[in-house]
């Protein structure tokens, strides 16, 4: 298909929304988390203009203390209304244009993490977001456009190449020594995050610096493409977690890490019930387990009395023993960290059952 | 409003992202390198001296952050650089302070702090300019030091 072609297709796919509907609540207990430490930094420490403060923006346009505390409810209101899904598109653009407007009245308050997520509410704004998880109105299942949920998604491809390309372009940076002295800097809160002692020791030899440092850049240039091609989708959005939740353990990134996990759900493809569970309610209650960690609501349940465990595949397999559980464990984010062990579990599993009949 | 038709949906895109090209193209052309997605730019750290030029030149270091300046009547005020330059500017002098956003966006920080430290100071009479002294580290390796002078309005 030609670039054309596909950009056609994405202007004017239409889908399920309810994956919006997650992302959006997502992004609204962000935005929440935004306001309350901005209103407790203006508790504790006082108006941010009473002290140095570093203005993109024209003094006259850098707000009063009266008018910052109006600022500040406006955006408690607005992740408000984004959570609740009641007049949530209007909000998240307000709410994204408040975190832009506030970065520039003090670049000391900019990080890379309120840039993304003004730049990411800006365009869940454009999305049909608000016709499931609404407060108060019931759940509208008709298709709606996609565009602004691929936009959403060339936006991570954005991010990706815009950090893995400066990276790959800084001979600091892709020599190891930034990431050596990273390492350096961060060990302890390794050590207090768990990670083996003789692992950090190895990240800050010059080897461990520039293994970590290429693998990093080769990462986000990788999942630049990768996360949007069918056959590597699944293990690209695997490499991703892990990528960003190894950030969050290595550092004290977080909320970035929070934000890239929930656009990664814009990844799955949208397809409700496509996967059948059959099970015996009296045999297998850990099917019970599946059912409540099925949030992306990805199984029809079909109880049977005498039935065996299987699991029927997005393209009709039936997967029973290990098989069935890494087809669970690819479909539910809650178990998808361990689904690439799962599934070569089943794979080798396969093969031996396979060699073992081919045995004379 | 915010359902777009076809043509309003590639206009937003085209504008959206043409923009966001624009501010990545230009990050280095602004100190902190912001809005520019170069996350963990440098692992970076500066100490930063400060001290007061006073009449006939004579430069007197802040010590612990603190420092006492007579105003013009003659009352002596004490004043706090910590009060008036918090994190994550360089709040703390003559220790290591963190740069996560570049040795550049650090030193900028910490010049546009001492004007603004210098314009807020009204009570002290006796100090002439605010002079600094940046001991840099750039990814662990010593790189050359930064002075910077800022002169107080009288």
């Amino acid at each position: 298909m030609g670039v054309e072609a596909t950009l056609r297709r994405l202007r004017d796919q239409t889908g399920d929304t309810s994956l919006l509907a997650v992302v959006r609540v997502g992004f609204g207990l962000l935005l929440l988390n935004e306001a309350w430490l901005a209103t407790q930094q203006y508790s504790a420490g006082g108006y941010f203009g009473g002290h140095f403060h570093q203005p993109f923006l024209p003094d006259d346009l850098v707000p009063s203390a009266g008018v910052y505390q109006a600022v500040l409810a406006a955006q408690w209101i607005a992740a408000l209304l984004v959570v609740a899904g009641r007049g949530a598109r209007p909000a998240l653009l307000v709410a994204a244009a408040l975190l832009v407007y506030t970065m520039l009245c003090d670049r000391l308050w900019f990080h890379h993490y309120r840039h993304t997520m003004a730049a990411f509410s800006t365009l869940l704004a454009f999305a049909p977001c608000d016709r499931h998880l609404v407060l108060g109105r019931a759940a509208n299942a008709a298709k709606a456009p996609l565009w602004a949920q691929s936009a959403i998604k060339a936006q991570v491809s954005v991010m990706y190449l815009a950090s893995g390309g400066s990276k790959l372009l800084d001979p600091e940076w892709r020599g190891g020594r930034m990431m050596l002295g990273m390492v350096k800097g961060l060990s302890q809160l390794m050590q207090r995050n768990h990670l083996p002692a003789s692992l950090v020791a190895a990240m800050q030899t010059p080897l461990g610096g520039s293994l970590l440092a290429k693998s990093a850049i080769a990462t986000e240039l990788g999942l630049a493409f990768l996360l949007w091609w069918p056959p590597t989708r699944r293990l690209a959005i695997w490499v991703g977690l892990v990528f960003h939740l190894v950030i969050s353990q290595i550092t004290p990134v977080k909320l970035f890490t929070m934000e890239m996990l929930l656009v990664y759900l814009l990844f799955a493809t949208p397809d409700a019930r496509a996967r059948i569970v059959r099970y015996d309610p009296r045999r297998h209650s850990f099917v019970q387990i599946i059912a409540s960690l099925d949030w992306l609501r990805r199984f029809e349940l079909a109880p049977t009395a005498g039935a065996a465990f299987v699991v029927v595949d997005r393209g009709g397999a039936e997967k029973r023993g290990l098989g069935a559980l890494a087809v669970v464990f690819g479909a539910l984010p809650a178990l998808f960290a361990a689904w690439p062990l799962v599934a070569a579990v089943a794979a080798i599993a396969d093969l031996r059952r396979g060699s073992l009949r081919g045995t004379p | 409003m915010l359902d777009l038709g076809p043509r309003g949906r590639a206009l937003l895109c085209v504008l959206f992202f043409g923009s966001e090209a624009v501010l990545v193209a230009t990050a280095g052309m602004r100190s902190d390198r912001s809005y520019g997605f170069r996350m963990f730019p440098e692992a970076s750290t500066i100490v930063v001296h400060v001290s007061r030029r006073l009449d006939g030149g004579r430069q007197v270091p802040i010590e612990g952050g603190r420092w006492q300046a007579h105003d013009c009547s003659g009352g002596v005020h004490s004043f706090r650089w910590g009060e008036m330059v918090r994190y994550p500017a360089p709040g703390q002098l003559d220790v290591p302070v963190g740069a996560p956003y570049g040795v550049e966006s650090e030193v900028h920080r910490t010049r546009d702090a001492l004007a603004w430290v210098a314009a807020h100071t009204p009570d002290d009479c006796e100090t002439r300019a605010l002079v600094a002294h940046i001991e840099p580290r750039k990814n662990g390796r010593v790189v050359d030091a930064i002075d910077a002078e800022v002169m107080r309005g009288r």
